[in-house]
């Protein structure tokens, strides 16, 4: 295992805080975990908790691959992963049965399979396990972050389209009038995934190339 | 080699620690969780869904919340069990008059109607039914292709070959009414279980479909069975075109059964018996 021997600054926590939300986005730039993307983004209450649980579990995982990466033998490297994540998403959805049981059910079968999440299994493989615990817990934070936000963006933009309003928390904020009359249930739907996605990560393609340009 | 494999098992073991001191910490279980719990130990389990709610604990958290949710979407397969009922009733504190809710689904079609054409589609009514308006001569006659054979969650209902209907036996049958919701002739209907005369035909006056007509098995509109009741409980509908029993005045005394020329009134008890009349015709 390569070990970064550089010093740790708060600059370069913030730095690697960052980079997991914009330049390594885990959806719109690495395109990893587009399984839950897609599923869970209906509503924004749903992408909220689902991001949420995502920093919470490779914040987790992050920190404590990064503490034991020094014991940890390179041949069963992958099953102590996910021993680890499996521990944090188990703590988890115990977590959201107890206190949010309505996002409990409708996160559904989405809650447990963060285990087998490939941003956080990457994040585990590709940095945490190469690298000083703080600044795991920054990455960690970061690309959790990047998920939750591109899974509002995705889930607002859905949500907007779908069903003409927009729900937080049972609170109802606003509802454009002739959509909500007729809206356009298509986004609510996969294929309003696929499309929501495909739009925004060509935005980001194209923010991409203006600014190499 | 034996290294990796301590390591493994030692942090599973401290995962597993990191676990049970979340789970300790957790709050106990909501009482009205408990309730449905308890509650859900009553109920058939089945999850037919027939009250309405999506499976059998749904349904005992709605008890659990309102106990008179039981009279609005009532589990009939509770009602058929005596143990069950006494159960339910003891931990919901509940006066149930099971006589009274229990109900029997019947086919309303004595069957033996002729086809009009061979239906070689997919065999299912829905299907059947949108193809020109089904494939019997009789448009409100049974096509005998078994939705409610799929649907029954008690296996009550099989299909007669002579008849080419659906018949239901009704000693399996709890009334939960999963069939009448499934039959897209709206021919299957719920009667009292106590009820003693029931109608077996369901065709409403005559509507100009062309190419259709009433089968000869089916009501004739003689109206016998309104003179022979003596206690003025069939009365005729005019703008269907049928007889209506009314249960509450019926006395039960059969006078209406023995008069119906078609044998089309029958008793609840023998239903799907083949009657003597039809087969002496053929």
């Amino acid at each position: 295992m390569i070990e970064t021997k550089e010093k740790f600054t708060a600059k370069k926590f913030w730095k690697e805080l960052a980079k997991g939300i914009v330049l390594t986005n885990p959806v719109f730039v690495l395109i990893l975990g587009l399984c839950p993307t897609l599923a869970v983004t209906t509503s924004i209450n749903n992408a909220l908790g689902m991001g949420a649980g995502v920093i919470f579990v490779l914040l987790g995982s992050n920190i404590i691959i990064s503490l034991i990466r020094k014991i940890t033998p390179n041949m069963v490297r992958i099953p102590v992963f996910i021993v680890v994540i499996a521990a944090f998403v188990t703590i988890l959805s115990l977590l959201f049965e107890a206190y949010i049981p309505p996002l409990y059910e409708s996160l559904g079968i989405y809650l447990p399979l963060i285990v087998v999440n490939c941003i956080i299994l990457g994040r585990a493989e590709v940095f945490a396990s190469k690298n000083p615990v703080l600044l795991s817990m920054a990455d960690g934070i970061g690309v959790g972050l990047g998920f939750t936000v591109s899974l509002i963006i995705i889930s607002f933009l859905r949500e907007v389209l779908g069903t003409g309003s927009l729900e937080i928390f049972g609170k109802k904020l606003f509802a454009i009038p002739v959509l909500s009359q007729s809206p356009l249930t298509i986004f609510i739907m996969p294929p309003g995934a696929f499309i929501v996605i495909a739009l925004l990560m060509a935005l980001f393609r194209l923010l991409g190339v203006l600014k190499n340009e | 080699m034996w290294i990796p494999i301590l390591i493994l098992t030692a942090i599973g073991v401290v995962c597993g620690v990191l676990i049970w001191v979340t789970n300790r910490t957790l709050p106990p279980e909501p009482a009205s969780l408990q309730k449905a719990e308890e509650v859900s130990e009553k109920l058939p389990g089945m999850n037919c869904g027939a009250c309405g709610f999506p499976g059998c604990f749904a349904y005992a958290q709605a008890l659990a919340k309102d106990k008179n949710v039981f009279f609005s979407n009532t589990c009939t397969t509770v009602l058929q069990n005596q143990d069950m009922l006494d159960n339910l009733e003891k931990s919901l504190d509940l006066k149930i008059d099971k006589d009274a809710m229990n109900k029997k689904a019947i086919v309303c079609c004595t069957g033996d109607c002729e086809n009009i054409g061979t239906y070689l589609g997919v065999g299912s009514c829905k299907s059947a039914n949108k193809i020109l308006r089904g494939f019997k001569k009789c448009p409100y006659g049974c096509l005998g292709l078994g939705d409610c054979i799929k649907i029954c969650p008690q296996n009550a209902i099989s299909i007669d070959i002579d008849r080419q209907i659906s018949v239901i036996d009704i000693n399996k049958c709890t009334g939960c009414g999963l069939c009448v919701k499934e039959c897209p002739r709206k021919i299957i209907k719920l009667v009292p279980a106590d009820a003693k005369a029931v109608f077996l035909c369901s065709y409403e006056g005559l509507k100009n479909i062309p190419g259709r007509e009433k089968c000869d098995f089916g009501c004739k509109r003689c109206r016998k069975c309104v003179k022979a009741c003596e206690n003025n409980a069939i009365t005729w509908n005019e703008v269907k075109s049928i007889p209506e029993i009314d249960y509450n005045k019926c006395t039960s005394c059969e006078a209406c059964i023995k008069a119906c020329p078609n044998n089309v009134l029958r008793k609840l008890t023998d239903i799907n018996a083949k009657p003597e009349t039809v087969s002496n015709k053929k």
